[in-house]
């Protein structure tokens, strides 16, 4: 009896060995599979994956929304420590506020009449979706936030996100009920932009650190530290005209842009629809329509 | 002794705690803390959940569960899908390898093979993130990273350790 199991033994764990091996390397195989698929059918890959988040918003929507409600008692107790200060401050703002709001009104009729004379064609109206963020997902190596607004509520892959800030990024792959929110600083992302006041225009490259890098700058381009950087509207993929961030830093090793939307904040987010096509539809389609800008 | 459906239903439903617990970090590790920049230094739990149950209970801990588990950190990261996963999986590979040399090890060292297989981990996760992205990724967060997690192992080892023997129990 002992010698029977002895052998059976013997026998079987050689084999049970190969087994594991091959279903070791079945995995493995599986994983290179994934990883190849993703490169060449990007369509299916982005469907699965919106599938399983879409899945998976409801958790991360309960989860996200007692630490919500926490983080907005700290806040609100460190709000009424500096409530005095704050009015003061406030006080002196309103009243450079009006001043503006003055200036802003004289320029407004003045835009209306100048307008009217060129016979100008207004771009066309924005529409947005607001939405909150569920997760800040990616770690260290993508830079990327899942939203709880999908195809039903009209967004749509490439669309601009912002916060009240600026730009935080663009819409990634959208679900019907959540989507994935590709940020600026993201190593994939780029992003045509314009120095505010010098109208130079560059590409804004992502590198995962919170200082986004300009590429592709003309050679004769100056650019100064604190310069304004906003969407340059080129290649239909973002309206023109929406702030980015100020120039950090110029050195040698290149130019450093320090957006104005800080990650850690965003809580919630709009997603604008510009009736643009973005970059991912026909390239022919979205210039013609960005013509007009 | 012949043992009930339930019994069994109940061994099982023990048994995939492993497996629910890497899904549960993965989803820990996204959800939003109003702590700067928590969502790009969080410790990667599902490695150490990974480690962990492959280092003491490696029949609760298979190859298709890392799978699974890599996956879903893939999908909720945005990484190339499969990236984690299959660095995951080698991972995995190297982990069973040494399994035997580390069960009997004090705390101290089977604490040292992680901190050593999570820089292995993340050295690999970056160069492929790096080469199948559009250039050369952060390795400042990476670092700080890689300190957390290694920070962090300790604490959610002994989480573990009581689990383990309160709900596990040996089969």
């Amino acid at each position: 009896m002992k010698d029977t199991t002895r052998t059976v033994n013997r026998i079987a764990q050689p084999v049970k060995a190969l087994a594991n091996r091959f279903a070791f390397m079945a995995l493995i195989l599986a994983a290179v599979a994934l990883i190849v698929l993703g490169r060449v059918d990007v369509a299916t890959i982005d469907n699965v994956r919106s599938q399983v988040t879409d899945a998976m918003v409801p958790i991360l929507n309960a989860l996200s929304r007692p630490k919500i409600t926490l983080s907005r008692w700290i806040d609100q107790g460190q709000a009424l420590l500096k409530v005095r200060a704050q009015n003061i401050a406030l006080i002196k703002d309103r009243e450079r506020l009006m001043q503006w709001e003055a200036a802003a009104r004289k320029l407004e009729a003045e835009n209306r009449i100048l307008r009217d004379l060129l016979n100008f064609q207004p771009e066309p109206a924005i529409s947005f979706v607001s939405s909150r963020v569920v997760a800040d997902a990616g770690g260290a190596f993508v830079h990327s936030m899942i939203m709880n607004a999908g195809t039903n509520a009209g967004v749509a892959k490439g669309q601009a996100v912002v916060t009240g800030d600026g730009l935080l990024g663009r819409v990634a792959n959208v679900g019907r009920r959540s989507g994935r929110i590709l940020l600026i600083t993201d190593l994939n992302s780029r992003v045509p932009i314009v120095i505010e006041s010098s109208r130079v225009r560059a590409i804004m490259a992502g590198n995962n650190t919170n200082r986004p890098r300009l590429i592709h700058l003309p050679t004769d381009a100056v650019i100064a530290r604190g310069d304004r950087v906003v969407t340059s509207g080129h290649a239909g993929a973002f309206p023109p005209g929406l702030p980015i961030g100020i120039v950090a830093s110029v050195s040698d090793m290149g130019i450093e842009i320090l957006p104005f939307v800080t990650h850690d904040r965003v809580e919630f987010v709009r997603v604008l629809n510009f009736g643009l096509h973005g970059i991912i539809e026909d390239l022919s389609q979205a210039s013609g329509v960005n013509g007009h800008n | 002794m012949r043992r009930t459906i339930w019994n069994r239903l109940d061994a099982l439903g023990r048994e995939m705690t492993p497996f629910f617990f890497g899904i549960l970090l993965i989803l820990f590790s996204v959800i939003i803390f109003q702590m700067p920049s928590w969502a790009r230094v969080a410790p990667l739990f599902s490695l150490m959940v990974i480690y962990h149950w492959t280092v003491y209970r490696p029949d609760l801990m298979p190859g298709y569960a890392v799978f699974l588990i890599g996956l879903l950190q893939d999908v909720f990261c945005g990484t190339p899908l499969g990236v984690i996963t299959l660095v995951y999986i080698t991972v995995y590979g190297i982990l069973i390898f040494q399994q035997r040399y580390l069960t009997g090890r004090t705390f101290f060292v089977v604490w040292l093979g992680f901190v050593l297989l999570s820089a292995l981990t993340m050295m690999l996760i970056w160069l492929a993130v790096s080469a199948l992205g559009g250039g050369i990724s952060d390795l400042n967060a990476m670092l700080h990273q890689f300190l957390l997690s290694a920070g962090f192992y300790p604490l959610l080892a002994r989480l573990f350790l009581i689990w383990q023997i309160k709900i596990l129990r040996p089969v």
